[in-house]
């Protein structure tokens, strides 16, 4: 009954509102970020329903001339995989053989798949799949395609049977990576950041380096994390920085269209 | 103003901005489409009485940060952006679909661009941030008549009344 009673003044509404706006402002991501889990775990269904029906309307290469493309893509994909792989085995035979080599581990024997369960706005490109904690997922996990042919993203926060992966697109996706050319034995070593857009960036690379468009774009290896280079793009351009000169500003198109992603796969290292 | 039917289109709104099925309007690979919590914003800031404005406002923007992924910034940012605009709705009429998607176009710019703002307090720019919330904009300005009307048809049901002139609620 006297609950009934209470009144607020628009002014004093206005304020508690401000007040706890801020608060959950300042609250630490760790603390704020179990309600954007919750929400997506509880509308998680109508999320991928909706995804679903997205990839349904969008138009798709799907004429005869392209699924043949498609294939061959797919086995060059493969084959660039394969090549930085034969690669790394070559150095590490070379350099290591009186030691116990760390051989490149196949992917399949710990990989997770998970299917993409939304995508969080237009502004930052991440998106949420439904593996989480419970199987094994950590973040600073590298995430493939569903074909385990190239990288993603990585994995920025997990929480139950969700996790958050950044796209290798978003503007705040940092990956170590490497310049290479088939049938060129040299490395270019490089930070790549996402351009927020559909593409990603490499800067800080002395234009006396050659680059050339077409060159491929490989994840450096990280120990415990990715054994050997993987696939993530080509350069689509190389120019020299409008500021500065002397070092190329080289644009990198990810080898898939990473708004289209369904299904992708975790890299999961077990003492991560 | 009946608070279950207003939750009921928040959850559809968040619904379709979350799961980003309206990016099939997006215009090339640029993967940006229209937002209809904003229009939301500014339909129930403009049609309802104070009170219930400064509250719907504020929930839109917490809507609007489980859409985004982030807590914090739409909240503060829709809560005063709306409460500003029932205050000058008071004082004109939002009738005109040119006028609803004016306002809608340069509320949605305010607002995101204030909440990418307080983004950057902790999350790394994007380059294209801005040319993002201009095209969104547009987008949502363009959808804003549609949405807008589908908001009034309801509104009887929603607890509003004569949505399309200066505020008469009960």
């Amino acid at each position: 009954m006297a609950g009934k009673n209470i009144q607020f003044s628009t002014g004093s509404l206005f304020t508690t509102w401000l007040l706890v706006a801020i608060l959950i402002l300042c609250l630490p991501p760790e603390h704020t970020g179990k309600a954007v889990f919750f929400f997506q775990k509880t509308c998680g269904p109508a999320l991928e329903w909706s995804r679903k029906v997205q990839l349904s309307i969008l138009p798709t290469p799907a004429t005869e001339q392209t699924a043949t493309q498609a294939e061959y893509d797919h086995l060059k994909k493969d084959f660039n995989n394969m090549h930085a792989e034969l690669l790394q085995l070559h150095r590490e035979y070379e350099t290591l053989t009186q030691m116990r080599s760390d051989l490149p581990q196949p992917f399949s024997d710990n990989l997770q798949l998970a299917r993409v369960a939304g995508s969080l706005g237009n502004l930052s490109h991440k998106i949420m799949i439904n593996k989480g904690d419970d199987a094994n997922i950590k973040a600073g996990q590298y995430v493939l395609s569903a074909g385990k042919n190239n990288i993603v993203g990585i994995v920025e926060e997990t929480r139950g049977q969700l996790s958050r992966v950044r796209l290798l697109t978003d503007a705040g996706q940092k990956i170590p990576v490497q310049i290479r050319r088939v049938g060129v034995a040299k490395d270019i070593g490089g930070l790549m950041v996402g351009s927020g857009k559909t593409t990603c960036r490499i800067s800080n690379i002395d234009v006396q380096r050659d680059v050339q468009v077409g060159d491929l774009v490989f994840a450096r290896s990280h120990p415990g994390l990715l054994n050997t280079p993987v696939i993530i793009g080509e350069v689509s351009n190389a120019v020299p920085d409008e500021k500065h000169p002397l070092l190329w500003d080289i644009t990198v198109k990810p080898v898939e269209d990473l708004t289209r992603l369904d299904t992708v796969a975790v890299i999961v290292v077990e003492d991560f | 103003m009946r608070w279950l039917t207003f939750f009921i289109f928040l959850l559809i709104g968040t619904l379709l901005d979350a799961g980003g099925l309206l990016d099939i309007f997006a215009i090339g690979g640029a993967a940006v489409g229209p937002d209809v919590l904003i229009t939301l914003l500014v339909f129930y800031a403009v049609t309802c009485r104070p009170h219930e404005a400064i509250s719907c406002c504020f929930i839109i923007g917490i809507a609007a940060d489980l859409a985004a992924g982030v807590m914090g910034p739409h909240f503060v940012c829709y809560g005063l952006l709306g409460t500003m605009l029932n205050t000058i709705a008071r004082s004109m009429t939002v009738r005109h679909a040119v006028q609803q998607a004016g306002f809608v176009f340069a509320v949605y710019l305010i607002a995101e661009i204030a909440a990418y703002w307080l983004n950057l307090l902790r999350y790394t720019p994007n380059p294209n941030a801005y040319s993002i919330f201009l095209l969104t904009a547009i987008f949502s300005a363009i959808l804003c008549p549609l949405i807008w009307s589908l908001l009034a048809i309801f509104s009887g049901w929603a607890g509003l009344e004569n949505t399309g002139s200066n505020r008469s609620y009960y």
